[in-house]
């Protein structure tokens, strides 16, 4: 049996009207007149017009890649699209190796640290107590929660007792004294 | 490297070869020849481009059928997306623009067909014309839809039963 006739009958077992409307169907559709001709060269005329927007719309990346050797390698990263990609590849990878170099810094100043007993830092610190400024002082003694030996932060004064002072002070000060202190 | 002469006159003689039977399958989708005219153009503008892919594990009908099939429902869909964007119209559906389409003279019960066909899913739509007007086998749709021949025929069977069901509320 043939695969028009396996259709057909197929077709009159699912729906006799239609089956029968295929009988009498004809094509419906037309086409203009030459159509079949002309549609090779139009399709043709089509690829070929894409293909020159290929080649003019890519002038700089087809031309370089065309060259090949150092010279179209570097005319290619040199185009603009590359260069910005090239830059900013860079620039991470410096930020990337600072950062890097910067953490292992820091953890060979802890090791170094790490090996020095308290006893140690607190006899360095009072022999070299000039170089230490009172804030970094200060700030040692919060992180410690302990003072520095030998080291006594000032207490808290109110204003009010320090204008006192300076009162009493200014009056027992002679204007020859007061003026060679300002 | 092949030369682009010869390059195109392998085209040409493949597209005379194929694109009346290609068009008719398109223009079954589409209805109206301009459309068609898009889609054909379309397809064969990718076989030029993609001809050196084609893998030889079909047959180059198949393959040329398979991007054909592809290309109408892209088609079909894009048009659809359109038409709600729109709020279709009356002069945006597929029957009023078969009867203003000076390349459609059937008769009555053609264009209800028609009417009918439209109102199936594109990939059904498709079944049934290549079954029923392409008398293909359903080997030959199944390689080229790539889908099993039981799924297939359940298809074809669902579009008909809902074509006749459209005939006879029209009745």
């Amino acid at each position: 049996m043939s695969e028009r006739d396996k259709i057909k009958e197929e077709l009159e077992g699912l729906s006799p009207l239609l089956s029968k409307m295929k009988g009498e169907s004809r094509h419906p559709f037309r086409v203009p007149e030459g159509y079949f001709d002309g549609l090779p060269d139009e399709v043709l005329r089509r690829a070929r017009a894409e293909e020159g927007l290929v080649r003019d719309g890519l002038p700089a990346q087809g031309r370089a890649k065309k060259a090949g050797g150092l010279a179209g390698w570097l005319q290619w990263w040199l185009m603009p699209r590359q260069a910005i990609g090239l830059a900013m590849a860079l620039v991470l990878l410096a930020a990337g190796a600072y950062l890097f170099w910067a953490q292992s810094g820091l953890s060979a100043a802890g090791e170094v640290l790490a090996g020095i007993s308290e006893e140690e830092a607190k006899a360095y610190v009072s022999e070299n107590i000039g170089e230490f400024g009172l804030d970094l002082m200060v700030e040692a003694a919060i992180v410690s929660e302990e003072g520095i030996p030998g080291v006594e932060v000032l207490p808290e004064i109110d204003e009010v007792e320090i204008d006192r002072y300076l009162d009493d002070y200014l009056e027992d000060i002679s204007l020859d004294e007061l003026e060679e202190l300002l | 490297m092949e030369k682009p002469r010869t390059h195109e006159r392998g085209f040409r003689l493949l597209m005379e070869k194929y694109q009346e039977r290609l068009y008719w399958h398109v223009r079954r989708m589409v209805h109206e020849h301009e459309d068609a005219n898009d889609v054909i153009q379309n397809c064969f503008l990718k076989v030029y481009r993609n001809i050196h892919n084609f893998e030889r594990k079909s047959k180059l009908y198949t393959w040329l059928y398979r991007i054909a099939a592809n290309e109408a429902i892209t088609f079909l869909k894009k048009r659809q997306r359109r038409s709600a964007a729109s709020l279709e119209d009356e002069e945006s559906s597929p029957v009023y623009s078969l009867q203003a389409d000076p390349f459609f003279d059937g008769d009555e019960a053609e264009e209800r067909l028609m009417q009918a066909l439209a109102e199936l899913p594109e990939k059904q739509r498709l079944v049934f014309n290549m079954r029923y007007f392409e008398e293909l086998s359903y080997k030959e749709i199944s390689e080229v839809l790539e889908t099993s021949v039981g799924a297939l025929k359940a298809s074809y069977h669902h579009a008909v039963k809902k074509i006749e069901a459209f005939f006879k509320a029209e009745l």
